[in-house]
């Protein structure tokens, strides 16, 4: 039961990972992510730009 | 508005060699914008039930967000300001689309030049993400593509009268244009105040 809720630890974390690697992602190449609020891109993300 | 928050996962996931410690600033920013995310799709959910909207306001985020994130437009100054400003926004379509009572006509009136207006000003860039001039053809392109998509969707939901969703996407791009014009206005009362100085 412990290493099955590991697991799920485990993999619910690397989703979640996955999915902030994606937003940023998408971030650098939009001019926005959200409704009304724009931070200032940190030069990694802007690496991720895709043109 | 969720750094700490932010940096408690971030450390979590550090300790169990989730993410790789070079990259740790994407996942920053990433985590960040997905709780603040997180947070408007709520609010927004909140206020579709409270005017009894809930899937216009499915319809109205799902048809504004394609558009917006290659217009680009207005942005406040912290998210919490975000927050407010999105919550009015919604809170003001509704009541819009709810009390306001024009025909299908004036609508499309109204909707057709707010549409010229986007074509014409889209991409209005902000301050913390200014686009290059590689970036800014591009995003055009995009903001002409989702616009064309949801145009074709618009003249197809006619045919069935559907008028309702037909309301909700001629309100994105009436709200897409209110946000152009106040980025444009934005930008140009920056410039004004960095001459100043």
């Amino acid at each position: 039961m412990k290493s099955k809720l590991a697991n799920f630890k485990m993999a619910s974390g690397a989703m979640f990972a996955a999915l902030a690697f994606l937003i940023a992602t998408v971030s650098a190449n939009s001019t926005c992510m959200w409704i009304s609020h724009q931070p200032e891109l940190p030069e990694d993300v802007k690496k991720l730009r895709k043109f | 508005m969720f750094i700490r928050i932010t940096e408690k996962v971030l450390s979590n996931m550090e300790k169990q060699n989730m993410i790789q410690t070079d990259q740790r600033s994407i996942y920053m920013y990433g985590i960040n914008q997905m709780l603040n995310i997180l947070l408007n799709i709520l609010t927004y959910l909140v206020i579709g039930l409270i005017f009894h909207m809930t899937l216009e306001t499915i319809i109205f985020t799902c048809a504004y967000i394609p558009l917006r994130i290659y217009a680009g437009g207005f942005h406040a100054k912290t998210p919490f300001r975000c927050w407010i400003t999105s919550g009015l926004m919604l809170f003001a379509v509704l009541f819009f689309m709810k009390y306001v009572s024009l025909n299908a006509f004036e609508y499309d009136i109204i909707s057709v030049v707010c549409a010229v207006i986007i074509l014409i000003l889209s991409p209005v860039e902000d301050k913390n993400k200014p686009l290059d001039d590689k970036e800014k053809p591009i995003y055009k392109i995009r903001s002409i593509i989702v616009f064309s998509a949801e145009l074709i969707i618009v003249f197809l939901l006619k045919l069935f009268h559907n008028d309702s969703i037909v309301l909700c996407i001629e309100m994105v791009w009436i709200t897409l244009c209110i946000m152009l014009a106040a980025g444009k206005l934005k930008n140009y009362l920056i410039i004004k105040d960095e001459q100043y100085k």
